[in-house]
C-alpha cells in the first residue's frame, strides 16, 4: 500500500470518529456553531483527500455531504434529526469504504458506483442550485474589435484568416490589470507570455503616464490586447484569477482579402504543444536518466540492486502520469527482467516506450524554434509604435535544461520526508514494533529471574557465599531497571478508556431510537487508562452488555411512567482505577433481573436440576444468565438476539484476567461490574505444587493460603467443605480436577495445603501439595492443539530455563 | 535556484501529497499544518516564493493567514494560492479580497499543479 493511501485511511479513520462525536454533540446542541464548523471542515477534508484517489463512489458521497452541511453552515438549512441520521449513514458507508480499501487497496465492485439513495438523500435538502452563469464574455467589447482588426499588421491578418479558415476559434482579449494587482502577487507579464497560440499582442499605457515625479512604479497602468487562437473554455480557465480584469470576444472574420500564403509550422507547433501538455517533460527527463542509469551498469556486480532502484523510480514517475497501461507493462517486463536477470527487457521496453515520444518532442522544439524566429520578425516588420512582445515558447525549453542530477535526489528525499513532516507533534508507532518491544522487556524481566537461581547454585553448590551476595546486590540492580523499563513500556501502551467509550452515545443512540426507549448515558471516568490490548478486548464485551441493558432493562417510556420513574431511563457507564485494576460499572436504572424469572427460565430449559435450582440464593439465580444457552428476552429481538449470550461476555472477559459480577434490585436496576487487570503482559503467579508438579496460578485470584487441618474438612450435600473465618467454603482438590490418580498430600501435621480462590465472585478452596513463592511471568497463551485445552491459561519460562504450566482455576472448576 | 513554496494544510494527507508533486518538479518545499503555525514560520524569517493554502483549518484559517501573511514586510508581492473546491465560488472571491493571488481546486493532479504555478510565479 503506498505511504499516501495509508495517510489517508488513517487520517480518513480518525476524521470518521469526529464526525460521529461531532454529530451527536450538534444533536444535543443543534446551535452549537463551532460543531457546525468542526463537522463541515472534516466533512470538506475528507472530502478533497478522497478526490486524490480513483475513488469515484465515495468521492461524490462526500460532495453531497459537503453541501448539505454547508447549506446548514450559511443557514439555509436547519439542522435536524432526519439529518443527522442520514449524515451518520454517510459515515458508516464512508467506514464500509475505507475497509474495503484497507482490505484490498482499491474498491470492490460493491463500491464502484455511488451509493445513490445515499445521496439522494443528501441532495434532497439543497434547494435546485442554479449554475452561476459567467460574467466574462458579457461585456460588450464588439466595437473595440473591428478597430483592432484594422490595426493589425498585414502578416498577422493573413495568419489569422488562415485561422479562421481552418476552422480554428479565434478570441480577441483585453486584459487590464487592476492597478493594484502587483499586491495580489500577479504579475500580469508573466501571466500573458504563459498563454499559447498568440497570434500578435500589443501593450500599451491605459492613460497617459503622468509626470515622472508623480509616478508610482507600484501601480500597474498598463493595458494587453492579443488575438489568440484558443477556445473560450481555454481562456476562461488561463484567466480565471483575474476574470473581473479581461474581456474577449471571438473573431469571426478577418479584415482584409485572403492571402495564399500560409503558415503551416506554427500551426502545427501549436497543435502538438496540446498533445504533449499532458505528459510532464520532467517525467520524461527522469525516464531518460533512468534509462542512461541503466545502461552504465549493463554487466556490473551491481547491476541487481540498481535495477531494483530504477525500477522503483520508473514506477513513481509513472504512478504520477496517469497511464496505467504504461504500468502494467513495467510491471511485466520488471518480472521478465527478474526473471532472466537480465536489464534487457526493460531497456528494450524504455526504448519503445520513450524514444517515439522524445523524437516526437525534438522535432516539436525544432518546430518551435522555427516559429519564435518567425513570430519574432512578424513583431519586427509590424513597425508599430506599441511595444510589442515576441511569443515565447518556453515551457518545454526551461523543464529540458533543469538538471538531472537533482531530481534523483528529490525524489528519494520526498519519501523520506513526506511522512516525517506531516506529523510534528505526536508520534504514531505502528503496534507491532511496540509489541516487539513488549516481549523483549518480558525476556528481560525472565531473564532476570534467572539470577537468584544462581546465586542459590553459587551458595549450595560452589560454596561462593561472597560470589552469591554480589550476584543478589546485582541481581537488585537489574530487577530495578527491568521493573522501571517496563513500566514505561506498559505507559506507551497505555490509553484511556474513552477509545471504546467513545463510540457508545452512537451505538445508545441508535438501538434506543429503534426500540422506541428514551436513554440518558451519561460516561464517567472516560480518561482511566489500561493497556490498549486490555481495551482492545473490552470493546466487544461492552457492546452486548450495553445491548443487553437498552434492550432488556430499561424500559419503555410508558411502563417507566407507570413504575413511578422519570420517562427517560439513564444508563451509566462509569470506568475508575482500582490498585492495579481498571473498574468499569455498567449501571441502569431499568427494571432490573427478577431471579423467580430467570428460574423459571432454566428450569423451563432444564440447563440446571431442579434440585440444586431450587437451594439457590438470589444472587445465585441472578447469576445463572451466564449459563451458556439461556436467553430471557420472549422474543428474538434483533439487537442483542445475535447468537450472543452473556456466557460469551464472561468467557471473553475472563479471557483476558478479567472478573465479572452482576448485582441486581427488581425494579430498581441493573448493575454489572467488570473488573480487569491493567495489563496482561505480566502476570504475577503464585507457583504451587501439586501430584508431583508445579503450577502457577494467577496471583489475582488467589485470596489467601491457609494450611487446614484434615478433620476440618466437612462434606455438605457431597461436597467436602470447610468453614473459614465464618463462611463456608466449597473445596476442590487439584490432583482430582486434573484427574490425577492421587490423594492429595499432607504435612507433618496432618494439614492439607489450601489455597482461596476468587472465581466468579465465590470463594472456592483449592486443596493442593505445598505452595511456592510468587513470580513474575510473561504469560504465553497456547497454541495449536494444546490451544484447545482448557483449565490452562498458558504457559510461562521459568528463570531456571523450565516451563510453567498456568493453571486457569475459574475454568477448572466448572 | 529552486524555488521554496510553503503548503499549508490540516489534513496530512494533503500536504504529503502536494509535498510529492511539489518535490518531484524540483522545488523546495515547507508544511504548516494551520495558518497560526504557518505565520509563525513567516514571521520567523522564512521566505517563500509562494504560498498554497488551504481554507478550512483549525486555529487560524485559510483567509486570515492570507491577510495576515500579506500583511508582513517581505510578503506583499508574493503569490498565494488557496485551495479551494469547485463548490467555493465566494471564499475564492473572499480569498481575493484578502490578496491571494489566485486558487487551485482540490483535487488537483501534478500536471495541473505545475501549471498554475507556471502561470503566477515567474521564473520556473
Amino acid at each position: 500500500m503506498s505511504p499516501l493511501l495509508q495517510q489517508f485511511l488513517q487520517e480518513s479513520r480518525e476524521a470518521l470518529e469526529s464526525i460521529g462525536n461531532t454529530l451527536l454533540t450538534m444533536e444535543r446542541n443543534p446551535g452549537d456553531l463551532a460543531s457546525l464548523d468542526e463537522l463541515f471542515r472534516l466533512v470538506h477534508t475528507l472530502k478533497g483527500n478522497s478526490g486524490l484517489f480513483d475513488f469515484p463512489a465515495l468521492t461524490s458521497v462526500l460532495h453531497a455531504a459537503e453541501d448539505v452541511m454547508d447549506s446548514v453552515r450559511t443557514g439555509a438549512l436547519t439542522f435536524n434529526q432526519t439529518l443527522a441520521d442520514q449524515l451518520l449513514d454517510t459515515a458508516d458507508y464512508v467506514n464500509a469504504f475505507l475497509d474495503e480499501v484497507e482490505r484490498r487497496e482499491q474498491p470492490g465492485d460493491a463500491f464502484q458506483m455511488p451509493p445513490q439513495e445515499l445521496i439522494t438523500g443528501l441532495r434532497h435538502w439543497l434547494a435546485p442550485t442554479s449554475t452561476p452563469e459567467s460574467d466574462v464574455s458579457a461585456e460588450d467589447i464588439s466595437p473595440w474589435v473591428p478597430s483592432l482588426l484594422n490595426e493589425l499588421p498585414e502578416e498577422v491578418a493573413q495568419q489569422l484568416d488562415d485561422a479562421l479558415r481552418d476552422g480554428q476559434s479565434v478570441y480577441a482579449v483585453d486584459y487590464r490589470p487592476a492597478s493594484e494587482c502587483f499586491f495580489q502577487g500577479t504579475d500580469p507579464l508573466h501571466l500573458v507570455r504563459q498563454l499559447d497560440g498568440v497570434l500578435w499582442r500589443r501593450v500599451t499605457p491605459c492613460q497617459p503616464w503622468p509626470p515622472l515625479g508623480e509616478l508610482d512604479a507600484y501601480e500597474c497602468r498598463l493595458r494587453f490586447e492579443f488575438l489568440v487562437l484558443s477556445s473560450e473554455s481555454q481562456l476562461n480557465e488561463h484567466f480565471r484569477y483575474v476574470s473581473d480584469q479581461v474581456a474577449y470576444q471571438a473573431v469571426t472574420s478577418a479584415p482584409r482579402e485572403p492571402d495564399e500564403k500560409r503558415s503551416v509550422p506554427l500551426r502545427t507547433a501549436n497543435a502538438l504543444t496540446i498533445v504533449l501538455t499532458g505528459i510532464e517533460p520532467l517525467a520524461l527527463d527522469i525516464i531518460r536518466t533512468q534509462q542512461a542509469a541503466l545502461l552504465a551498469c549493463l554487466g556490473q556486480p551491481w547491476l541487481s540492486g540498481q535495477q531494483a532502484a530504477i525500477i522503483r523510480t520508473l514506477r513513481s514517475v509513472l504512478s504520477r502520469q496517469a497511464s496505467p497501461e504504461a504500468f502494467l507493462t513495467l510491471k511485466h517486463v520488471t518480472e521478465q527482467a527478474q526473471a532472466h536477470s537480465s536489464a534487457e527487457p526493460i531497456l528494450n521496453w524504455l526504448t519503445e516506450q520513450f524514444d517515439a515520444l522524445a523524437e516526437l518532442k525534438l522535432g516539436l522544439a525544432q518546430d518551435k524554434n522555427t516559429c519564435e524566429t518567425e513570430s519574432a520578425a512578424l513583431s519586427a516588420s509590424s513597425g508599430e509604435a506599441q511595444a510589442n512582445v515576441s511569443v515565447a515558447a518556453p515551457a518545454m525549453a526551461a523543464t529540458a535544461e533543469r538538471p538531472n542530477a537533482s531530481v534523483d535526489r528529490t525524489a528519494t528525499r520526498r519519501q523520506d520526508e513526506a511522512v516525517t513532516s506531516a506529523t510534528p507533534k505526536v508520534l504514531k508507532i505502528e503496534q507491532e514494533k511496540i509489541d516487539r518491544l513488549m516481549n523483549l522487556i518480558g525476556e528481560i524481566v525472565v531473564a532476570k529471574n534467572g539470577l537468584p537461581y544462581l546465586a542459590e547454585r553459587a551458595e549450595s553448590q560452589y560454596a561462593q557465599r561472597e560470589l552469591a551476595r554480589e550476584i543478589k546486590a546485582q541481581y537488585a540492580v537489574v530487577n530495578r531497571i527491568a521493573e522501571d523499563l517496563q513500566d514505561a513500556i506498559m505507559q506507551v501502551r497505555m490509553m484511556p478508556v474513552s477509545f471504546v467509550l467513545q463510540r457508545f452515545p452512537r451505538l445508545v443512540r441508535d438501538i434506543s431510537r429503534k426500540l422506541g426507549k428514551k436513554v440518558n448515558l451519561v460516561l464517567e471516568g472516560e480518561d482511566t487508562e489500561a493497556d490498549k490490548s486490555m481495551i482492545e478486548a473490552l470493546a466487544d464485551p461492552l457492546v452486548h452488555i450495553i445491548r443487553n441493558a437498552l434492550d432488556h432493562g430499561l424500559e419503555l417510556p410508558d411502563e417507566r411512567v407507570d413504575a413511578g420513574k422519570p420517562d427517560v431511563g439513564t444508563l451509566r457507564i462509569r470506568a475508575s482505577q482500582n490498585a492495579d485494576h481498571v473498574m468499569i460499572t455498567i449501571e441502569d436504572d431499568g427494571r432490573g433481573i427478577d431471579p423467580q424469572k430467570i428460574k423459571s427460565k432454566v428450569a423451563s430449559k432444564a440447563l440446571v436440576d431442579v434440585a440444586s435450582l431450587e437451594a439457590m440464593g438470589d444472587q445465585e439465580l441472578i447469576n445463572l444468565v451466564f449459563l451458556p444457552g439461556f436467553s430471557t428476552a420472549e422474543q428474538i429481538s434483533d439487537l442483542s438476539g445475535r447468537g450472543v449470550g452473556m456466557d460469551v461476555v464472561r468467557s471473553g472477559i475472563e479471557k483476558v484476567g478479567g472478573q465479572l459480577r452482576l448485582a441486581s434490585q427488581p425494579g430498581k436496576g441493573t448493575q454489572l461490574s467488570l473488573s480487569l487487570p491493567l495489563s496482561m503482559a505480566v502476570t504475577q503467579v503464585m507457583v504451587i505444587e501439586s501430584a508431583g508438579q508445579r503450577f502457577g496460578i494467577p496471583m489475582d485470584q488467589v485470596m489467601e493460603t491457609v494450611r487446614l487441618p484434615q478433620q476440618a474438612i466437612h462434606t455438605i450435600k457431597q461436597q467436602p467443605t470447610a468453614q473459614l473465618r465464618g463462611r463456608t467454603i466449597p473445596l476442590k482438590s487439584l490432583n482430582q480436577l486434573l484427574a490425577c490418580d492421587m490423594e492429595q498430600l499432607v504435612n507433618d501435621d496432618d494439614e492439607y495445603a489450601l489455597m482461596v480462590l476468587r472465581s466468579r465472585g465465590e470463594l472456592v478452596g483449592l486443596l493442593i501439595d505445598d505452595f511456592h513463592g510468587s513470580n513474575d511471568i510473561i504469560l504465553k497463551p497456547m497454541v495449536g492443539i494444546l490451544g484447545e485445552l482448557s483449565g490452562y491459561s498458558g504457559t510461562a519460562v521459568m528463570g531456571d530455563g523450565s516451563i510453567l504450566m498456568i493453571l486457569n482455576p475459574t475454568e477448572l472448576f466448572e | 535556484m529552486s524555488k521554496n513554496i510553503m503548503i499549508v494544510d490540516d489534513s496530512a494527507t494533503m500536504l504529503m501529497s502536494l509535498r510529492s508533486s511539489l518535490e518531484m518538479s524540483g522545488f523546495r518545499v515547507e508544511a504548516a499544518t494551520d495558518g497560526m503555525q504557518a505565520m509563525d514560520r513567516l514571521k520567523g524569517g522564512y521566505k517563500p516564493d509562494l504560498i498554497i493554502t488551504d481554507i478550512n483549518m483549525p486555529n487560524m484559517g485559510g483567509l486570515e493567514l492570507i491577510g495576515k501573511a500579506r500583511a508582513l514586510p517581505g510578503m506583499r508581492f508574493t503569490p498565494i494560492l488557496a485551495l479551494t473546491t469547485e463548490s467555493q465560488q465566494e471564499k475564492r472571491d473572499e480569498a481575493k479580497r484578502n490578496g491571494a493571488t489566485g486558487w487551485l481546486v482540490k483535487p488537483i493532479n501534478s500536471a495541473d499543479l505545475l501549471g498554475v504555478i507556471k502561470q503566477v510565479l515567474p521564473g520556473v
